[in-house]
């Protein structure tokens, strides 16, 4: 009885002990604040037109990646407790100036993490060499590859003309028209290896889709079954095959179309109107729009080609449309209408979360990823007229990509990989 | 007029019991809610402080002090954000009486002003046991000597029993008290919106699973007494924002008033799991 009670008396006591020593409290904080990192620009010369120009190039391929604000600052800058994270230091030497050095130091490390010279030569213009040291920038501060060598293509349309097809480089120069005909033509996709467009032209009697290589002026016109009208399409990861979204007698389905064979087969077909249908970047998977649900409310599913089954990803709004998937494959970005205007959205397919990244009380759509995934391209009606805008992937500010003039409408944007 | 004699006396005597019972409740009410007199003239000060990163406090550093350049006091503002700083279920820090003139020498206190705890948790009881029988629970206040008297002691009336070690040998700082489930919840939810509203970090990191695990040392009313890294992110542009944000501090969210001890260590996760849109 007594050791029984002893027992007792001791387990309590160490009961006890252990409650009072405790680990400490952990309190999660989350939900920062996002800003972009602030990096200090100068050169040697200061005012050489070589340098003006280099830090134009630089300025323009750095900032449009949304993770940098560029300023003219000088080196000390960097050990001011309000100075910015980085600092490229461009110096220009040699007789003609034709040799440029860039060193890059970060806050806080004594080494610089870039110094690397070039010359320009014939072949190396200040141009590339912008390029290059945009590139290895954005590599070696971020850790992920930059999309300055990226295009994008999308279609512009002045007041009164004809909707066309457009090229136009990542940092908005090289502007270049792409589709000559005399049909209005419209929803460009490009494949996956870049070397071709497909896009659609519609005339008065009928839709045509058209392969053009990229580099090229001459299309191919694909034909289809008679009282079938092609609505759009897109690429298979292979370069082979093609999404079509056909119209048939009112309904609108989708067919795999292979190139070499000429095949056509039906993939997507129901009751509702199928629309939008995206390969994943494996080929495993496609997303697509269709109204099945509820007629004229446009919602995205995914569709298993092997299993052929259907999944439903979209159940807010009555509007959903236009998937991209993300070149990883992770992450879908769509449109949605919600409260009478459109906005982006991006759906984390392993998570099965939706974020709404716009919020504006204009039209934001047609969304698109840059080849590293950190960023869309959208259409946006902030003036009014619909422009083409830089999105990060986590949503922020709007940085226009084109100087068109404001009367000419940029809309359906797509990426290049 | 019988009836009605009855009936008034019974009617009158309600009267009279209801309005004595509803003074004494006005009046409960009233000496509990505290309300200050100088409410109307001077909004409640929260002792939440950014200040510089190299600046110093001045020796005779107040929270009033708005004259001190770059320092940011969260009580000087208007009285409805000061609201939404503080939960409300949170009890707000009482307002701190004007300086006062010296006096030539106070009495010396022999004895701590009673605390009231409202509601006292188990950790708090266990905390007065604690002080009661030192001996008894040595972990806090013993030193290494007296924790083995106790258990070879124990040892020896109980020979076929084995001490078992509960939980790992800490330091008297890390045997502080931890806030209640209640407590903890609310100090939470202060943390994160005032470490959210001064906390930036790099864009292209939103997406990211960097995790910083820094530990805090403060005391009472939120003064921060020491920080340290207890785990780095790796990823020094992510460190250093967190960094920059803590350099830059000197006060937190105070401690609630039931809480029994005059300093507290926890830590803080950061971590920039991002389910609030993103705006700049």
């Amino acid at each position: 009885m007594i050791r029984r009670s002893f027992s007792l008396l001791t387990l309590t006591l160490l009961w006890i002990v252990g409650v009072s020593a405790q680990p400490l409290d952990y309190f999660e904080v989350t939900n920062p604040n996002f800003e972009p990192l602030r990096v200090g620009l100068e050169s040697e010369p200061a005012n050489s037109v070589e340098a003006l120009y280099l830090q134009a190039v630089l300025k323009n391929n750095i900032e449009p990646s949304m993770f940098f604000l560029l300023e003219a600052s000088s080196e000390r800058a960097l050990s001011l407790s309000e100075g910015p994270d980085f600092h490229i230091q461009l110096s220009l030497k040699g007789p003609a100036r034709n040799q440029v050095r860039m060193v890059v130091r970060e806050r806080g490390r004594a080494e610089p993490i870039i110094d690397e010279a070039r010359s320009r030569t014939l072949e190396r213009t200040w141009r590339s060499i912008g390029l290059e040291f945009s590139e290895q920038f954005i590599q070696k501060t971020l850790g992920f590859s930059s999309a300055v060598r990226s295009q994008v293509a999308f279609t512009a349309q002045t007041a009164r003309g004809r909707k066309n097809i457009m090229l136009i480089q990542y940092d908005g120069t090289q502007l270049r028209r792409f589709s000559y005909n005399l049909g209005t033509n419209n929803l460009a996709q490009w494949s996956f290896d870049n070397r071709q467009l497909l896009y659609v032209t519609f005339t008065r009697s009928s839709a045509q889709l058209q392969l053009q290589p990229s580099h090229r002026l001459q299309a191919r016109i694909l034909s289809f079954p008679a009282r079938s009208q092609p609505l759009a399409g897109s690429w298979h990861p292979d370069h082979q095959n093609l999404l079509i979204t056909l119209v048939r007698q009112g309904n609108s389905d989708i067919f795999e179309h292979n190139l070499q064979t000429g095949t056509l087969r039906p993939l997507i077909t129901g009751k509702g109107l199928e629309a939008s249908a995206v390969w994943s970047p494996d080929g495993s998977r496609i997303a697509y729009v269709s109204d099945q649900a509820k007629a004229n409310e446009p919602q995205l599913y995914l569709f298993d080609p092997r299993t052929r089954s259907q999944e439903r990803i979209t159940f807010k709004g009555n509007y959903n449309s236009s998937p991209r998937w993300s070149p990883d494959g992770r992450h879908l970005a769509y449109e949605g209408k919600r409260r009478g205007y459109f906005q982006i959205f991006k759906y984390d397919l392993e998570r099965k979360q939706h974020q709404q990244l716009t919020f504006e009380r204009y039209d934001t759509e047609k969304p698109d990823w840059s080849p590293n995934g950190q960023q869309l391209v959208v259409s946006s009606r902030k003036s009014g007229v619909p422009k083409l805008y830089y999105l990060s992937a986590y949503g922020g500010r709007l940085i226009r990509v084109t100087t068109n003039p404001p009367e000419v409408s940029e809309t359906n944007p797509v990426w290049s990989h | 007029m019988r009836f009605f004699r009855r009936w008034r006396w019974r009617h009158l005597c309600g009267a009279v019991l209801s309005v004595g019972l509803h003074a004494w409740l006005l009046l409960e009410v009233l000496s509990q809610r505290g309300v200050p007199e100088n409410a109307s003239a001077r909004p409640p000060v929260v002792p939440l402080v950014l200040v510089s990163q190299t600046a110093e406090p001045p020796a005779n550093f107040t929270e009033l002090d708005s004259k001190t350049p770059q320092v940011l006091l969260a009580g000087m503002r208007s009285r409805p954000s000061v609201a939404v700083l503080t939960p409300p279920l949170a009890p707000l820090p009482k307002p701190r009486k004007a300086p006062t003139p010296p006096k030539p020498e106070p009495p010396p206190r022999l004895e701590p002003p009673p605390r009231v705890l409202p509601a006292p948790s188990l950790q708090s009881i266990l905390n007065e046991a604690t002080l009661q029988h030192p001996s008894v629970t040595s972990k806090a206040s013993g030193t290494k000597a007296e924790r083995r008297e106790v258990a070879e002691s124990l040892g020896q009336w109980i020979p076929e029993l084995d001490l078992v070690k509960l939980a790992p040998s800490v330091s008297k700082e890390d045997a502080m008290p931890k806030l209640s489930q209640q407590e903890a919840r609310i100090y939470r939810a202060q943390l994160d919106r005032f470490f959210r509203e001064h906390w930036v970090a790099p864009l292209h990191l939103a997406d990211s699973n960097l995790v910083a695990v820094v530990r805090f040392w403060i005391n009472r009313e939120g003064r921060i007494q020491r920080w340290e890294f207890e785990k780095n992110s790796r990823n020094a542009l992510y460190d250093r924002s967190v960094t920059r944000l803590l350099n830059g501090l000197q006060f937190l969210p105070s401690l609630p008033d039931s809480y029994p001890e005059s300093a507290y260590s926890f830590g803080v996760r950061f971590s920039p799991n991002q389910s609030n849109p993103i705006s700049f």
